[in-house]
C-alpha cells in the first residue's frame, strides 16, 4: 500500500506468529456468507505483560535448594485492541468518496483503507509517544523484550473506537 | 565516613552525569542518522548485510552506522562537547535542493486539489520543508541529582528507546519522506533532498532559499497553516529535558516543469474551464442558439454560425494555446460588412464558439456582481417572435453590458489561473467576453450594412479594441449601441430609420471607441490597456496577441488590482451609459430632430446635451436594460412610445451618469452594484399604469422583461440620488406626454 511501516527483520518467529493471527482473524470474521457481502468487523487484540516480580514466589527446596519458580501471573501492562473493518469490494459502497472517476470501487477502497491505516500508524506513534512510564524496564536487547500474545476475537457489532492497525506493528518494534 | 562519602557521591553523581551525557550524545546521534537515512541519503540495500559498516546499537535500534563523512563532521561538534550545560541544540533541515535544476526549469508545487503552484525562485537555491529540532535543556537539580541518577539512567534509555522508535516510524510517514521518494524517481532528476546540521543556539537564516515560514501557496485559499507541527514527548531527567521536535509542509508535491510546460498547463486550464462553462451554458440556452441562428441568417452576416457548427465546438477543449488564444481574443466576425472595419484576422471557427459561449454566457452573469442579467436573459429567451434578431441583440447587449465584470474577473482569472474563486466566474467572463467581441463584430457590420459613415469611426475604435479586453470595454458601449442599432435594423431592415438608428449607434460606439477619446474610453481604455498588458504578459511567451495594442502596462499587481477596482466602477457607469444611449436611440427613431451630436454630447459624457428635451437627466432606465437584453428593447420602446423626452431623458440621464462618472465612481459604483436591481425606468415601476401603456404601445414589448424591469425598480436602493432625480425627471417627462 506504498505506507512504510516499521517491521522486525529476520525475526521468523513474530512473522510466522503475525501470519498465523491474521489468517485466524480472516477464517473468522471475515468469510462473507451473506450475500451481498456486507461490512464486517474484527477485533485483534495485543497483550504485553510482564513477570512482575513481586509475586515471584521463592521456594525452599527440601534440600536447600533455593529455586524462585516464576509466578504464573503475568500481568498485562498493555493491552492494544485493533478493530478491522472489512470492506467489501463488491457492493453498495454509498459512502465512499468520490474519486477521480479513473478508480473503480476497488482501487478507491484501498486507497481508503490505505489512508486508514496510515492514520492509525500515527495515531499509535501518538499515544506510544505519549505514555511511557507504564512500561516495564527494557532490560534486554533482544527484539521483544516483553512476553506478548496476540488474540483474534470475532466481533459481530462495529466498534466506537477507531481501528488500530499498526498495533501489531507496534508489536513488531518491541 | 561523610566526608568520603561525599566526593564518592560525587563520584558517583559525576559518572551519572557523563553517562547522561553519552547517552544524550548518542541520542543526538542516533536520531540525525534515522532522519538522515530516511531522507538525504540512499536507502542502504541490506541493513545487515554488510559487515564493514558499524552497527549502531544504540537505544535498542539497530542501524548501519553512518559512513558519510559529511555527517560525521557534522556531528563532530556534537560529539566535542562534554558539558551537558552547553549543549547545544542540533537542527537538523531537509531541503529540496535547486541547485541542479536548468535554466528553463522551473519548480512548481501542487497542493490536494491538483492546483499547481510555481515557487518564485530567482536566487533561492533551496526550499526548505522539514526541519527537526533535537535539544537537550539542561536545568540541573542538584538536591535530587544523588537519588535520582542512578535509578534515573535506565529509565531515560528507555524512554529513549521508545522515542527513538517513535521517530524512526514517523520519520517515514512525514511528506518529506514522500517527497524523498519523488525526488529519487528518474523523472525528477535534478532535484534533489538534502540536510544541513545547523546549530540552534545561532539564529536561523532563510538567505537564498524558501525559509519553512514562506507558503508557497497562496495563504488565503489555504484552510489552515501550511504547516504542521509535532512535538515528541520530552524526556525529563534531573540533568535537564531532552526534546524533539519536527515542523514541516503539509504539501509536498514538488516537481520540475519546463517553462513550456507550465504555460501550456494553465492554458489547458483556463480552457477547461472556459469550456465547462461553456457546456454549462449551452445546455442551458439551446434556444438562444436557434435565435441566433435564425438572426444571422436574416442579417445575412457570416458572423453567426449555424448553431450546428457551434454545438460541434461545445468541447474545444484542445488545451492548446490557440484554443486560448481564441477565447481571450476578440473574434471577429467575418461578415462581409466587416470589411472596413479592419478587425483582428477573421476567424470563423471562433465565431460559432464565442456566439455559442456568449449566448450561453447569460448564465454566469447571474452569478456574483456580474450576474445581473442572468433574470433578464431567461426571460428574454421568448423574445417577441417579430423580433428574434433583437433577441439576439439583446443578449449580445446584455453580454456586453456584463462584460465589464468578466473583464475583471477574467483578470483575475488570468492573474491566477488556478485561483478558485473568480475562475469559474473569469471563465464565464472570457467566454462572454469572446461573445463580446463576437457582439460588437456582429453589430459592426450591421451598422456597416447600412453603410453608416459612422462606420469608420467604429473601425478603428474596433480595431484598436479588438484585442482581448480593450475591445469589450472599448466597444462596449459601440457594441451595445450597434447591437442596440442592429436589433432595431433587424428588426426593420429595411427600414430608412434604422439608418439613423444605425447612425445614431455607431455614433455612440465611436463615441465610446478608445480612439474618440472620451473621457470614459479614457478611464476604459487604460484599464483595458492594462489588463491586455497583464494579460498578455502572462501569456506572452506563446501567445501572440498582436493584435492587441495593449501597452505594456506593468504587470504589477497593486496597479492590477487598483485598476480592477476602477473597472468594477467603470462598468456599472458603462452599463447605464450604454443604455441611457441605447434609449436615446430609440428616441432618435421618432425624434429626428436628436441629431447625433446629442447622442455624442451624452455619450461624450460631458454633459447630456440638453438640447430640448434632453434638458434634465432622465431616469437610469436604460442603465439596467443594459445588461439585460431582454429589456433594452423593451425599455427603448416604452421610452420612444411614451415621449421622447422621456427617452431623452434617459440619455440625459446617462450622460449626467457619464458627466459624473469621473467624479464620482463611488456613487457608480453603487448604482452599478444594484443596477440590476434599482434603476429601472421610473415610469415602469412607479407607473404601472404608464407601463402598461407603454407596453401597449411597444409592439416588441416583453411582458417577462418588463416586469423584471419593474420588479428591479422596485428593489431600486435608496442611495441614489441620481436616479431618484432621474425617476422624477423621467415621471416629468412622461407625465407631459
Amino acid at each position: 500500500m506504498d505506507i512504510p511501516y516499521p517491521m522486525a527483520a529476520e525475526c521468523p518467529d513474530i512473522d510466522s506468529l503475525i501470519d498465523h493471527q491474521i489468517d485466524l482473524l480472516i477464517k473468522q470474521c471475515f468469510t462473507s456468507t451473506q450475500h451481498p457481502p456486507t461490512h464486517t468487523f474484527g477485533q485483534v487484540v495485543v497483550l504485553f505483560s510482564h513477570q512482575d516480580q513481586l509475586k515471584t514466589k521463592k521456594k525452599t527446596g527440601w534440600f536447600g535448594n533455593v529455586k524462585e519458580q516464576a509466578s504464573e501471573d503475568m500481568v498485562v501492562w498493555e493491552k492494544w485492541t485493533i478493530n478491522i473493518n472489512c470492506l467489501p469490494i463488491t457492493g453498495d459502497i454509498g459512502n465512499l468518496p468520490e474519486g477521480d472517476g479513473v478508480m473503480n470501487n476497488a482501487e478507491r477502497l484501498l486507497q481508503l483503507s490505505a489512508a486508514s491505516f496510515e492514520s492509525n500508524l500515527l495515531r499509535i506513534l501518538e499515544i506510544v509517544d505519549k505514555h511511557k512510564s507504564h512500561v516495564p524496564p527494557i532490560v534486554t536487547l533482544e527484539v521483544a523484550p516483553f512476553p506478548y500474545t496476540i488474540a483474534v476475537t470475532p466481533s459481530a457489532k462495529p466498534p466506537s473506537e477507531d481501528e488500530t492497525w499498526g498495533h501489531l506493528i507496534k508489536k513488531m518494534m518491541d | 565516613m561523610a566526608k568520603t562519602a561525599a566526593p564518592a557521591a560525587e563520584g558517583m553523581a559525576n559518572k551519572q552525569k557523563l553517562k547522561t551525557l553519552q547517552v544524550v550524545q548518542n541520542f543526538f546521534t542516533k536520531v540525525l542518522q534515522v532522519i538522515v537515512q530516511s531522507r538525504s541519503l540512499a536507502e542502504p540495500k541490506t541493513p545487515h548485510g554488510d559487515s564493514a559498516s558499524k552497527i549502531n546499537k544504540w537505544f535498542n535500534l539497530y542501524m548501519a552506522s553512518l559512513d558519510d563523512e559529511g555527517v560525521r563532521h557534522e556531528l563532530r561538534a556534537w560529539k566535542a562537547h562534554l558539558d551537558l550545560t552547553l549543549f547545544p541544540p542540533m537542527i537538523i533541515e531537509t531541503c529540496l535542493d535547486l541547485s541542479q535544476l536548468s535554466a528553463h526549469e522551473h519548480v512548481v508545487l501542487e497542493d490536494d486539489s491538483k492546483s499547481v503552484w510555481p515557487v518564485l525562485e530567482g536566487e533561492l537555491r533551496e526550499i526548505v520543508v522539514e526541519r527537526w529540532l533535537i535539544k537537550f535543556d539542561c536545568h540541573s537539580q542538584p538536591a535530587a541529582q544523588n537519588a535520582a541518577n542512578t535509578d534515573e539512567l535506565p529509565l531515560m534509555y528507555k524512554q529513549a528507546i521508545i522515542l527513538l522508535r517513535t521517530i524512526y516510524s514517523l520519520v517515514r510517514l512525514l511528506p518529506s519522506f514522500k517527497l524523498r521518494k519523488l525526488v529519487c524517481k528518474p523523472s525528477s532528476k535534478n532535484l534533489a533532498l538534502v540536510n544541513h546540521f545547523l546549530d540552534g543556539s545561532q539564529p536561523v537564516t532563510s538567505k537564498n532559499r524558501i525559509g519553512l515560514s514562506k507558503s508557497i501557496i497562496p495563504q488565503h485559499l489555504l484552510g489552515e497553516s501550511h504547516l504542521t507541527q509535532r512535538d515528541f514527548a520530552p524526556i525529563v531527567t534531573s540533568l535537564g529535558t531532552l526534546s524533539v521536535s519536527v515542523v514541516y509542509r503539509n504539501h509536498y508535491l514538488f516537481r520540475a516543469q519546463d517553462q513550456e510546460e507550465r504555460l501550456s498547463s494553465q492554458f489547458a486550464t483556463s480552457d477547461k474551464e472556459l469550456a465547462e462553462n461553456a457546456l454549462h451554458r449551452l445546455s442551458l440556452d439551446e434556444t438562444a442558439l436557434a435565435k441566433t441562428q435564425s438572426v444571422s441568417s436574416t442579417l445575412g452576416s457570416r458572423v453567426v454560425i449555424p448553431s450546428a457548427q457551434r454545438q460541434d465546438s461545445k468541447t474545444p477543449f484542445r488545451g492548446s494555446f490557440e484554443q486560448f488564444r481564441e477565447r481571450f481574443l476578440v473574434l471577429p466576425c467575418t461578415s462581409d460588412h466587416l470589411e472596413r472595419l479592419q478587425m483582428s484576422p477573421p476567424r470563423p471557427a471562433n465565431i460559432p464558439k464565442s456566439v455559442g459561449q456568449g449566448r450561453n454566457s447569460f448564465q454566469p452573469f447571474r452569478v456574483g456582481s456580474i450576474g445581473s442579467s442572468s433574470p433578464p436573459h431567461q426571460g428574454s429567451h421568448s423574445p417577441a417572435p417579430s423580433n428574434p434578431h433583437s433577441s439576439m441583440v439583446e443578449r449580445r447587449v446584455s453580454i456586453t453590458s456584463n462584460r465589464s465584470g468578466s473583464n475583471a474577473s477574467l483578470i483575475a482569472l488570468l492573474r491566477n489561473p488556478r485561483g478558485g474563486t473568480s475562475s469559474s466566474a473569469a471563465a464565464t467572463n472570457m467566454n462572454v467576453s469572446g461573445s463580446q467581441n463576437h457582439t460588437a463584430s456582429l453589430a459592426r457590420s450591421i451598422a456597416s450594412s447600412h453603410g453608416s459613415h459612422l462606420a469608420h469611426e467604429e473601425g478603428p475604435g474596433e480595431i484598436v479594441g479588438t484585442p482581448k479586453f480593450l475591445s469589450s470595454f472599448g466597444s462596449r458601449q459601440s457594441r451595445r449601441f450597434s447591437s442596440t442599432s442592429g436589433k432595431l435594423a433587424g428588426a426593420g431592415h429595411h427600414n430608412d430609420s434604422n439608418t439613423s438608428y444605425m447612425g445614431t449607434s455607431l455614433d455612440l460606439g465611436s463615441s465610446v471607441a478608445p480612439s474618440s477619446g472620451i473621457y470614459i474610453d479614457d478611464d476604459i481604455s487604460s484599464f483595458v490597456r492594462m489588463i491586455d498588458g497583464k494579460s498578455e504578459l502572462r501569456l506572452s511567451t506563446s501567445s501572440n496577441n498582436s493584435g492587441s495594442r495593449s501597452s505594456p502596462h506593468s504587470n504589477d499587481q497593486s496597479s492590477h488590482a487598483d485598476a480592477l477596482n476602477r473597472f468594477h466602477m467603470l462598468k456599472s457607469q458603462y452599463q447605464q451609459l450604454g443604455d441611457s444611449v441605447n434609449a436615446s436611440l430609440v428616441l432618435q427613431k421618432h425624434y429626428s430632430s436628436r441629431d447625433n451630436q446629442s447622442i455624442d454630447s451624452r455619450l461624450t459624457g460631458s454633459k447630456l446635451a440638453n438640447s430640448g428635451n434632453l434638458s434634465s437627466p432622465p431616469p437610469p432606465t436604460i442603465s439596467p436594460s443594459s445588461h439585460d437584453n431582454t429589456n433594452l428593447p423593451s425599455i427603448s420602446s416604452r421610452l420612444t412610445g411614451a415621449d421622447h423626452e422621456a427617452g431623452c431623458g434617459s440619455g440625459g440621464s446617462s450622460g449626467s451618469y457619464s458627466s459624473k462618472m469621473p467624479g464620482s465612481v463611488s456613487h457608480r459604483s453603487r448604482s452599478a452594484s444594484s443596477d440590476k436591481k434599482d434603476v429601472i425606468s421610473g415610469p415602469v415601476t412607479t407607473r404601472p399604469g404608464q407601463g402598461i401603456h407603454y407596453h401597449d404601445v411597444f409592439e416588441d414589448d416583453d411582458e417577462s422583461t418588463e416586469f423584471y424591469s419593474r420588479n428591479r425598480r422596485n428593489k431600486s436602493c435608496d442611495g441614489n440620488d441620481i436616479d431618484y432625480d432621474n425617476d422624477d425627471l423621467l415621471f416629468e417627462m412622461t407625465d407631459t406626454r
